[in-house]
C-alpha cells in the first residue's frame, strides 16, 4: 500500500526530509508492502479539505496542526488555553504527565496519532511597544480568518482583532493595515512578518502542536505486523520532529534580537492584568464547550503546584 | 484504455463543448483511472473558497464594466492623445503601463482583463490601431507586471526558497531584479506595436499645453480611481479586497451620478452581465483546481523536473529544459501551485548548475507570466474570450506574436544574468 | 457585496471592529457567484469553448456535432452534481461548520443544485430546446456573447 501524507510544511527542509527517511525505513522494514507519498507546501489544500479528503480515501493521513481534529476530538485544544505556560520547563512537564492521554483521545476519536509534535509559542510581535493591557487592545492585531478558535479566544479577550488570510498579512503590516500579530518566532521569521515588528512581548501567548495522523481506515487495511512497523517509525519520528522544533525555536527566538526586535518583559502589574483576563477567557472556552473543565483544571493544578512549591 | 478516453476528450473539446465541462471530464477520468473517490472534485470545487483574492474579482468586474458602458474610453483617448500624441505609440504604451499597474495589485488572476479591456482595446482602436492588435495587447498585458512589486508570486517564490534552507534569497532583491525585465517586457512590446502597426494611419499631434489641462480637467473624477488605488496602499487602511469594494462605489458614483453616462435603470443589467462573466470565470478556475489537484496528486511536475535532471548536464541545456517544461507547466497549471510544487524541485538542481536563486524567481515568474496566454488554455484567453467577445481561435491568432516577442525577452533574461543582477549583487 | 465590503472597511477604520463572518461570507459568495453565473451562462449558450469549426456551423452535420456535445456536456453535468449531492451529504453527517458557528452544507447545496440545472439546460438543448435553431445561435456556439446593446 502507498500511504498518501499531506502536509502544509514546505517540501526542501529538515522537516520534509525527516518525514521521507521515515518513509524509505517504513517501505525497507515492510519488504515494500508499505510506502510513502507525501504532498508538502499545502497543495492538497488547507486543514479542511485535507480532511475531506481524508474522508474519501484519496489521502491516508497528515502532518497538521492539532486543532484541525478538534471537530472530534475537543480536548485538543486544551493546551492551547491562552498564556497557559510561562516557559518551555512547564511545558515539559505538563506533556510528560498528559501526552499520553491525549494521544490516545486522538486515536479514540478516529486519527491514529503517534504522540505530539511541538510547534513552539505563538508570541505578540508588534510595531509599537506594548506595555500594559490598554496599548494591547489597542494594537491593530492579525487573526488567522476561518480558524475557529481563535475566534473565540479573541471575543473571550474582548479584542477586535482584523481577520485576514495569511496571504495578506504581510501586505496589511507593510502598509500598516495591522501593526501587530500573534506567530511563533520560526514562522515570524519564513514569513517575513519579522521585518515589520520592533517588539515581542515576553509572554508565551498560546502553545502551538501538530501531529501525524493516519486515518482509521487506513489504519484497519495494513496488517498487524506492518501496522507495528509503521507505528515504531513514526512515533519515533514523532519524537524527532518534536526535538527538531524546540532546537529551531529556541534558534529563532535568539535570532529575532539580533534581526532588532526588542523583548519586552512584563512588569507584575500588567502580568497580573493579562493573566487573569486569560483565565477569564479560558473559563468562557470551557463553558462554550471548546474542552472539558476537568482535565484543564488537572492540568492546571499541575502548574500551581509547580509556581508554588 | 487511455487510447480511447484521451483522444475522444479532445475530440469533444474540438466540436465546441464548454471548456470547463472538458477540463471537469480530464479530471474525472485522471481520478476514475487511479481508483479515487470522485467526491474529490466537488471538494476541490469547493477550494474556491480558500481564496480571499478571488472576492475583489467580482469588484474589479463591476467596476470594468461600469467604466466600459460609460464615456471613460473617449475621455481617455483625447486626454492620451494631448499629452502623448506627440510621442509615437503613446496609447500603446499608456496601456501596457495600466495593464502593469493593475497586474502587480491583483496578481494576475485575470482582473486586469476584466476591468481594463473593455476600456483599453476601444481606446487603442480608437486611436487608429486595428482590432487584432489592441485585443492581441491587452489579453498578453494581463499579466505584465507580475515581476513588479509587491506581486504575489515573487513574494511566494521568496517565502518558499526561504523554507528550503539551501538559498538566502531576499525578497526586496526579488523586487529589485524583476525592475529592468519588467522593464524590458513593456518596452520589447511597445516597440513591437510600433513595428507590427506602421502602416495604421496613427496621426501624431503636436502637444499642446491648453488642451492637455482641458482634457486633464474632464477626466478628473476617473484620475481618482489610480489615486484611490494608490493612496489607499500607501495610507494603510485599506488591502487589495477593500480597494476593489471603494473603487467599485467610487467608480459607480461618478459614472452615474456626476457623468452621468449610465442611467441608473440599466444598471441591474450591467450588474448582470458582469456577474455572467465572473460566474464563467470563477467556474473555470474551480475546474482547474480539480485538474491541476490531479497532476499534484499523479506527481507529475515532479517527474518532469526527475527527468530534467536525470538527462541534462549543461548548464545552458538545462536553463532552456527549465525554460520550455516552465511554459508548458505555465500552459496547464494555476501559477501559485506551480511555484509551491516546482520551485522545491528546481531550486536545489539550479544551485548546483550554479545558477543564482534571485535569478532563477525572476526566470520562473517570467516564464509563468507567458503560460497566462498560452494556447490552448492560458487563462488571460478564456477570460479575453469573454470579455471581447471573441472566438478563443481569434485570440490564439492575435496573441501568438506578441508571446513570442516575449519569449525573446525570457530568454534574454536567462541567458543575461548579469542584466537582471546588476543592481542586486 | 460592496455593501459589505464597504461597511467591513468603514466599521475596521473607523469604529475599530472586524466582523469575524464578513471574510467567510465573502468568499462562500464567490462560489455562489461562480455557479450562478454559470447557470445563466449556460442557459444563453455562453461558455468559452475551442470553436475550430465555427465557420461551418450552417451545415447539418455541424448541427449533430452539436448535438454530441451537449450530450457530453449533460453526462459530466449531471457526473458532478451527483458527487456533489454526496459531498453535502457528508458535511451533514460530519456537521462541518462554517463562520460564525453555521453549518457548512446549506451554503454548498448550491453545487448539487448549480450542476444539476446545467445538466438539464444541457439536456433540454439536446432534445432540440429551441435555441437549437434559433437564427441567433450563430454567433452564440462560439463562446460569444450576443450583442446587447
Ligand atoms: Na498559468
Ligand atoms: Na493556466
Amino acid at each position: 500500500t502507498v500511504l498518501k501524507i499531506a502536509t502544509e510544511y514546505p517540501d526542501g527542509n529538515a522537516i520534509l526530509s525527516e518525514l521521507r527517511m521515515a518513509g524509505e525505513r517504513i517501505e525497507q522494514a515492510t519488504e515494500g508492502r508499505v510506502s510513502f507519498k507525501f504532498y508538502p507546501g499545502g497543495v492538497m489544500g488547507d486543514a479542511l479539505a485535507v480532511r475531506r479528503k481524508i474522508r474519501i480515501g484519496q489521502l491516508n493521513g497528515t502532518f497538521i496542526h492539532s486543532t484541525a481534529f478538534s471537530y472530534e476530538y475537543k480536548n485538543a485544544q486544551v493546551l492551547n488555553a491562552p498564556l497557559l505556560f510561562r516557559s518551555f520547563e512547564e511545558v515539559d512537564l505538563v506533556r510528560a504527565q498528559f501526552d499520553d492521554e491525549l494521544n490516545q483521545g486522538f486515536i479514540d476519536s478516529g486519527w491514529h496519532t503517534f504522540g505530539l509534535i511541538e510547534g513552539g509559542f505563538a508570541y505578540l510581535m508588534s510595531a509599537n511597544k506594548v506595555h500594559g493591557m490598554e496599548q494591547l487592545k489597542q494594537q491593530k492585531l492579525w487573526l488567522p480568518a476561518n480558524d475557529p478558535l481563535s475566534e473565540k479566544i479573541a471575543k473571550a479577550f474582548e479584542i477586535n482583532p482584523f481577520s485576514l488570510s495569511i496571504g495578506d498579512v504581510l501586505t496589511g503590516l507593510q502598509t500598516g493595515a495591522l501593526n501587530a500579530f500573534l506567530a511563533p518566532p520560526t514562522g515570524a521569521i519564513v514569513l517575513q512578518w519579522y521585518t515589520q515588528a520592533d517588539y515581542l512581548l515576553d509572554a508565551p501567548f498560546m502553545y502551538i502542536y501538530g501531529v501525524i495522523a493516519l486515518s482509521e481506515r487506513t489504519v484497519a487495511s495494513l496488517s498487524e505486523s506492518d501496522f507495528y512497523l509503521v507505528e515504531q517509525e513514526l512515533t519515533a519520528l514523532s519524537q524527532r520532529l518534536n526535538d527538531l522544533a524546540r532546537a529551531e525555536n529556541i534558534r529563532a527566538f535568539d535570532a529575532l534580537s539580533s534581526l532588532g526586535i526588542s523583548t519586552v518583559s512584563l512588569d507584575d502589574d500588567f502580568r497580573h492584568a493579562i493573566e487573569s483576563e486569560a483565565d477569564e477567557a479560558t473559563d468562557k472556552l470551557i463553558s462554550s464547550g471548546e474542552f472539558d473543565r476537568d482535565l484543564y483544571q488537572r492540568i492546571s493544578d499541575v502548574l500551581t503546584d509547580y509556581r508554588n512549591p | 484504455m487511455n487510447a480511447i478516453v484521451v483522444p475522444l476528450i479532445i475530440a469533444v473539446a474540438l466540436i465546441g463543448t464548454p471548456l470547463f465541462i472538458i477540463i471537469l471530464a480530464g479530471a474525472a477520468y485522471g481520478f476514475w483511472s487511479v481508483q479515487i473517490d470522485l467526491m474529490v472534485l466537488p471538494i476541490e470545487i469547493f477550494r474556491l473558497t480558500e481564496n480571499t483574492l478571488l472576492i475583489s474579482l467580482p469588484l474589479f468586474t463591476f467596476a470594468g464594466y461600469l467604466l466600459s458602458e460609460s464615456k471613460t474610453a473617449d475621455r481617455m483617448v483625447n486626454l492620451t492623445q494631448a499629452a502623448l500624441g506627440w510621442l509615437p505609440g503613446g496609447m500603446i504604451l499608456i496601456s501596457l503601463l495600466a495593464c502593469s499597474f493593475f497586474t502587480l495589485l491583483t496578481g494576475g488572476s485575470g482582473v486586469t482583463i476584466v476591468a481594463l479591456g473593455a476600456l483599453l482595446v476601444p481606446a487603442l482602436k480608437s486611436a487608429g490601431y486595428s482590432e487584432k492588435f489592441s485585443m492581441g495587447l491587452i489579453t498578453t498585458s494581463g499579466s505584465l507586471g507580475l515581476l513588479l512589486p509587491p506581486a504575489i508570486p515573487l513574494i511566494l517564490y521568496g517565502v518558499v526558497a526561504q523554507q528550503m534552507d539551501i538559498a538566502d534569497v531576499d525578497i526586496k532583491d526579488l523586487f529589485v531584479a524583476g525592475l529592468i525585465p519588467a522593464g524590458i517586457m513593456v518596452l520589447a512590446l511597445w516597440g513591437y506595436g510600433l513595428w507590427s502597426q506602421r502602416h495604421q494611419p496613427v496621426p501624431l499631434t503636436p502637444f499642446v499645453i491648453r488642451e492637455v489641462l482641458k482634457q486633464l480637467w474632464l477626466s478628473k473624477w476617473e484620475l481618482g480611481i489610480p489615486l484611490i488605488i494608490a493612496l489607499g496602499l500607501i495610507s494603510g487602511w485599506l488591502v487589495i479586497s477593500d480597494i476593489a469594494a471603494i473603487t467599485a462605489l467610487y467608480v459607480l458614483i461618478i459614472e452615474v451620478f456626476v457623468y452621468r453616462d449610465i442611467k441608473l435603470s440599466s444598471l441591474p443589467r450591467i450588474a448582470a452581465d458582469a456577474m455572467k462573466m465572473v460566474g464563467g470565470i470563477l467556474l473555470i478556475l474551480a475546474v482547474a483546481l480539480a485538474f491541476t489537484n490531479l497532476l499534484v496528486d499523479l506527481q507529475i511536475p515532479t517527474r518532469v523536473f526527475d527527468f530534467i535532471q536525470a538527462h541534462i548536464d549543461s548548464r545552458w541545456v538545462f536553463l532552456l529544459c527549465l525554460n520550455v517544461a516552465l511554459l508548458l507547466l505555465g500552459a496547464v497549471l494555476d501559477i501559485f501551485a506551480a511555484l509551491i510544487i516546482i520551485v522545491p524541485l528546481i531550486l536545489p538542481v539550479a544551485m548546483e548548475y550554479g545558477i543564482d536563486p534571485v535569478h532563477l524567481g525572476i526566470i520562473f515568474v517570467a516564464n509563468m507570466q507567458i503560460g497566462y496566454f498560452t494556447p490552448p488554455v492560458g487563462m488571460n484567453l478564456f477570460i479575453a474570450s469573454y470579455r471581447f467577445k471573441k472566438s478563443m481561435t481569434e485570440l490564439y491568432a492575435a496573441t501568438i506574436p506578441m508571446m513570442l516577442v516575449l519569449m525573446l525577452v525570457v530568454l534574454l533574461i536567462t541567458f543575461w544574468p548579469d542584466m537582471v543582477l546588476f543592481l542586486v549583487r | 457585496m460592496i455593501l459589505l465590503a464597504v461597511t467591513q472597511i468603514l466599521l475596521r477604520n473607523f469604529v475599530g471592529i472586524s466582523l469575524f463572518w464578513i471574510d467567510p461570507f465573502n468568499r462562500l459568495l464567490v462560489l455562489w457567484l461562480a455557479l450562478l453565473g454559470a447557470m445563466v451562462a449556460t442557459r444563453e449558450r455562453e461558455h468559452i469553448s475551442i470553436d475550430l469549426l465555427r465557420h461551418y456551423s450552417d451545415r447539418l452535420w455541424f448541427k449533430t456535432l452539436q448535438r454530441i456535445a451537449y450530450f457530453f456536456s449533460a453526462l459530466v453535468c449531471a457526473l458532478v452534481a451527483f458527487h456533489s449531492s454526496r459531498f453535502v451529504y457528508d458535511e451533514f453527517v460530519y456537521q462541518t461548520t462554517t463562520f460564525s458557528n453555521l453549518p457548512a452544507w446549506p451554503f454548498q447545496l448550491i453545487m448539487p443544485i448549480g450542476f444539476l440545472v446545467m445538466a438539464l439546460r444541457f439536456a433540454h438543448a439536446l432534445v432540440g430546446g429551441t435555441k437549437l435553431t434559433h437564427p441567433k445561435t450563430h454567433t452564440n456556439i462560439s463562446g460569444n456573447k450576443r450583442t446587447v446593446q
